[in-house]
This record gives structure tokens, C-alpha cells and sequence, in this order.
């Protein structure tokens, strides 16, 4: 684990995580750095990397219809699973001090 | 108990001719599932909904407006599909008070087919898992037990889905699979299992693991009432961002064809060193099965297979780790106050999830560090080698047959101390996900030790009619009339 930056890892995980399961995590580092450096051997000179399979049943991004945001107009149902309500918002912990 | 034996196929052909009603079948199955409540099998039991949709089920057929062919047939749901109004966990604590706001698109296809939702089924946490032993509602217990008395593990991650039909709690389940999530507990239990090509099914309403390898299918008792029920989930959804436009197919179409002609790929890469002998055994005479049908054996090389169980484990953690970013104790899921917002955040996501989801999350967050990020795409470059296998070797052949696991199922108190060795349990089940391509477990006989064997076909991009025609013959020829010891206890036959 000496090359890995664990405490940068973790802050990219936002997980406050128990030294445990950390240590359990160093062990699959270990594999997984097998694993990467076995990949680093194959020859993919000229091959595009592949991030989902709709170019290969050649329909292209283009013809994925277009991403519109709009809000479902579910917000009551929307708000049954907040943990912390009042009245139609959603309750977090104060993130700004006052003076 | 003569109900439980019947398939999906009987059961709606008797609903048909209102030899038997909804209401009783939907019955039946309440009570076998009661039955089974120390297989773990439910998260959440929707039994008095069950009863009413039943109901309302034979009100439309005695009204002659029946809504389809499955219309009253019960079904086991994977708790990772939303179903609004009822609790929808993903087995997790993080969402054990969620109740989904609106209807994934699998089922509320299911419901204009009028499908009766028997309740939400236990599975992996997040559906990360082939044992089904990280769900925060505990283990799910394999129906065939051995007469050392040791439970066994379901497989996972639908491994509620695959107990729950082999223990006859219900007839036929949805399940998920991202790398082999269907077809593995499938091949566990007796069962067939079928993953459809990407983009298929409508992915909307489906908790997101890994978005590009996330496919819904079924696990059923056979292979006619599997293509019958995909039936009803398939087809084009806009809500879907990354759905397939296809002509839609009639899964039953082929059932029955001859295969006479049909070429079979034996790809050799796949006769790993781990795989048992017997299960090496069955898989020649899944082979022999074919050609003695008219099928003309391969021997086919994928040269790239030995990569993907690394090039899965890069890319699925990685696309988990942006996924579940969203779950963060604000919006929804459980809470754990901390100092502030940022410290409320690392903190519900300490509570909310068990280990191995934690530890797939690392992973991602890993694998997509600045320093790696060449990496990762060199694994997706290695993705596409994969793909591109498969698409030479269907230039050539039109099914490749292989096994679906390494060795049956494992008892729980035997389940590797390591657990990346866990990861090798999809081995074989990842390729299909990393290219896209359908693939079916079919059950084909029994280990020495009286466990279930499962063989995979796997199908060229959108040819799951062919896929089930070839696995009925398959069927056909090596019939699994086994059922778990669990339905021969309880005299479920």
C-alpha cells in the first residue's frame, strides 16, 4: 500500500471508514494491482477503449434520445423519504455560520 | 399441493380455461412461502396486495378482458426494482425504510400484463455479491441442502430470486445481473436463468450498480416460461437513456425449432484449470446433446477471456463508485447526524452500507484516481478485445456453449476467506456482461454430491429467441427433473 495516497482515496470516497475494513481493502489492492498489471501487458495499440456496448450494434450515441432534465412532478412523493422535512424542504445540518 | 407443481406455461393455460382462479393459485403460493421463511427468502412480503391484484385478476377474466397470457400468474421480485408504495431495500440499511416513490418500467410492464407481485426478495447489497451472504437482512439458504446438513449459498446476486422458485415459494422471479448475477444462483439452484442483451429490458427503476453492465431477466423452472414472461418486461422505454431501439421479438417464436445446422462454439479458453471435472463431464455431453439434434460442435477460440474477470473489476467498482456517490442521507435513505453537512455525509455512508460495498466503492474510487486513469481505460480498451471475440467467433458460429460456474454451490462456512477468490465465482458469467450479450443457464444434471449443474449458452446481440429455442432442445435432451431437497421435505411436489 506504500504507493497509494490512502487518505486522498478515502476523502474521494466520502465514506468515514473503519480501520477494518481498510486494512481487509489493502489486501484486495494487493490483487487488484495483479490483476491491473496483467492488463498493462496486452497489446491495445489502435483499439478504442469500450464504455458501453452501443457502437459495436452501431447506434452510436447520436441515437440515444436527448437528455432533458425535468423534475417527475413527484415532489410529495419525493419528500416521504427524506429523513429530515419541514414543509415541502429537506432539512440538513447547517453548513453556512452566522455572525 | 398440486398447484405448486405446475409451470407458468400450465398455470395460465388453467387460469385460461378457469379451471383454477387467480386467488387460489396466488394462495397456494402464499402458503409455501410461509413455508419458507427459514430460507430467508423475502425482505418484504406483499401478500395482502398479492390477494387483491389476485382478485382483481379473475374479475377481468371472468369479464373475458383478461390482460395477457400471465395475467394472475405470481411473481418474486428482486427488492432492487422499485415498486411504488411498497419498501424497496437494494438488502441494504442505507434504504431499509424506503418506500420507492414511482414503478420501475419491468414492472410496471408486468402490471398491464396483470402480474401478481408476491413481495420483494432478499439479495447482495446493492446486488454486489455471488453468495448472496452481504445483505443486510442476512444470508439466503440454498433449498438443496445435502445430507451433511450444511447450508448452502444460493448464489447471488439474486439469490432470494433463485431460493424462492426452488423452494416453490414462488413460480418464476425477476432477477439482475451485472456479471453473472442471474445465470450464477440460476446454476446454484436448479434453475434457468436468462441475462437478455443490453438494452433490452428498461434499466429505469432498477437501483443503478454498474450502469453499461446492468441487465433485468428471469429465473424460472424452465426455459418456455422464462421466454414467456420476457415477454412482457422487454422493449423500448425513453426513460431509459441508454435503451436499444430493436424490432421487438417473440421470445417463444423458436421454442420447438429444429437445430439441425446450428453451429456450437466450444470455446477452449474456458476449460480453466478450476473447473471441476464433472462439471468438465457435463459440459461434453451438453455438447454430444446438441449434435446428436443435428448441431455441428466448434472448437472456437476467445482469446481475450483470460482478462475479464480484471477488466470487470475495474469497470464495475468504478461505475458503482459514481452511482452510489447519490446516496449521501439527504434526500433519502438513513441519516447519521455528524458535526456538519460534510461530516453527515461520510457518516450516513458508514452506517448505511455493509463491507463489501464499501470495499467495491474503494475499489472505484481507486481505480478512477488521476494516477490511474490510464489504467482504467487500458482495461476498457481490453473490453472492447473482449467484445470483439465474441463478434469474430459469430462470424463463425451461432451459439457458444459453456459452463456457468466453476463448481456447484458452496456451504456457507466454506466460502473463501479472500474475497477477491469470492470474485471468481462469475468467471465465466462476466464476459457476456462486459460485451453485451445475451447468455442463459440451463440446468443439466446433478453433481456427485447431488448438487445442481448449470450450462451456459451464450448468444449473439439480440438473439434470444434462437438462445431459448436452442436451450429448450437442450432442455429437451437432458431434462433436470430434480427438485430441491427442500420441495421434497415439505411435500411442495
Amino acid at each position: 500500500m506504500k504507493n497509494v495516497d490512502l487518505e486522498r482515496l478515502i476523502r474521494l470516497t466520502n465514506i468515514e471508514v473503519e480501520s477494518e475494513i481498510l486494512e481487509k481493502f489493502s489486501e484486495s489492492v494487493k490483487n487488484i494491482l495483479t490483476w491491473t498489471e496483467e492488463l498493462q501487458t496486452v497489446d491495445t495499440a489502435n483499439v478504442d477503449p469500450m464504455f458501453s456496448v452501443f457502437d459495436i450494434l452501431n447506434k452510436g450515441l447520436e441515437n440515444l434520445r436527448v437528455d432533458e432534465v425535468n423534475d417527475g412532478n413527484m415532489r410529495e412523493q419525493v419528500l416521504l423519504n427524506a429523513p429530515d422535512k419541514n414543509d415541502m424542504f429537506i432539512c440538513v445540518p447547517k453548513v453556512i455560520d452566522q455572525e | 399441493m398440486s398447484l405448486l407443481k405446475l409451470s407458468v406455461k400450465e398455470a395460465a393455460s388453467k387460469l385460461k380455461a378457469k379451471e383454477i382462479s387467480s386467488v387460489e393459485l396466488v394462495k397456494t403460493y402464499i402458503e409455501s412461502s410461509n413455508k419458507a421463511d427459514s430460507l430467508n427468502i423475502y425482505i418484504t412480503k406483499t401478500f395482502d396486495m398479492a390477494m387483491e391484484q389476485a382478485a382483481q385478476s379473475d374479475a377481468r377474466r371472468s369479464k373475458g378482458s383478461a390482460l395477457s397470457d400471465i395475467d394472475g400468474i405470481p411473481i418474486g421480485v428482486k427488492d432492487i426494482f422499485l415498486t411504488e408504495g411498497v419498501k424497496t431495500t437494494n438488502a441494504s440499511k442505507f434504504l431499509e425504510n424506503f418506500v420507492a416513490p414511482y414503478e420501475s418500467t419491468i414492472t410496471k410492464n408486468l402490471l398491464n400484463a396483470g402480474y401478481i407481485c408476491m413481495g420483494k426478495l432478499n439479495m447482495d447489497e446493492f446486488a454486489m455479491g455471488s453468495a448472496n451472504l452481504t445483505s443486510h437482512f442476512g444470508a439466503v439458504i440454498n433449498p438443496w441442502e445435502l445430507e451433511d446438513g450444511k447450508n448452502r449459498v444460493p448464489g447471488g446476486s439474486s439469490g432470494g430470486s433463485s431460493a424462492a422458485v426452488a423452494a416453490r415459494a414462488v413460480p418464476i422471479a425477476l432477477g439482475t445481473d451485472t456479471g453473472g448475477s442471474i445465470r450464477q444462483p440460476a446454476s446454484f439452484c436448479g434453475l434457468v436463468g436468462m441475462k437478455p442483451t443490453y438494452g433490452v429490458c428498461s434499466r429505469y427503476g432498477i437501483i443503478a450498480f454498474a450502469s453499461s453492465l446492468d441487465q433485468a431477466g428471469l429465473l424460472s423452472r424452465d426455459v418456455y416460461d422464462n421466454a414467456m414472461v420476457l415477454n412482457h418486461m422487454a422493449g423500448y422505454d425513453e426513460k431509459d437513456s441508454s435503451m436499444i431501439k430493436f424490432n421487438k421479438q417473440d421470445f417463444l417464436s423458436k421454442i420447438g425449432q429444429s437445430i439441425k445446422g446450428v453451429k456450437v462454439g466450444i470455446p477452449k479458453e474456458y476449460s480453466s484449470d478450476i473447473l471441476s471435472k464433472e462439471i468438465k463431464d457435463y459440459w461434453k455431453q451438453a455438447a454430444k446433446a446438441l449434435e446428436s439434434e443435428g448441431a455441428e460442435i466448434i472448437d472456437i477460440s476467445l482469446p481475450h477471456t483470460q482478462y475479464a474477470l480484471a477488466v470487470y473489476y475495474m469497470v464495475a467498482p468504478s461505475e458503482a463508485y459514481s452511482n452510489l456517490a447519490r446516496f449521501d442521507g439527504i434526500r433519502y435513505g438513513e441519516r447519521t447526524e455528524g458535526a456538519d453537512l460534510a461530516d453527515t455525509y461520510k457518516k450516513s455512508r458508514r452506517d448505511g452500507w455493509g463491507e463489501e460495498v464499501k470495499r467495491r466503492i474503494l475499489i472505484g474510487s481507486y481505480n478512477l484516481m488521476t494516477e490511474n486513469f490510464g489504467k482504467y481505460v487500458q482495461a476498457a480498451k481490453i473490453r472492447r478485445l473482449i467484445a470483439n471475440d465474441f463478434i469474430e467467433a459469430f462470424k463463425q458460429v451461432d451459439v457458444i456453449l459453456t459452463p456457468t460456474t466453476t463448481s456447484p454451490a458452496f456451504a456457507i462456512d466454506e466460502k473463501p476467506s479472500n474475497p477477491i477468490e469470492m470474485y471468481y465465482n462469475d468467471l465465466f458469467t462476466v464476459t457476456a456482461n462486459l460485451a453485451g450479450l445475451p447468455a442463459i443457464s440451463i440446468p443439466v444434471g446433478l453433481s456427485q454430491s447431488g448438487l445442481p449443474v448449470g450450462m451456459q449458452l451464450i448468444g449473439n446481440y439480440f438473439k434470444e429467441a434462437d438462445l431459448y429455442a436452442y436451450s429448450y432442445t437442450l432442455e429437451q435432451k437432458m431434462p433436470f427433473s430434480h427438485v430441491s431437497s427442500f420441495v421434497r421435505k415439505h411435500n411442495l411436489n
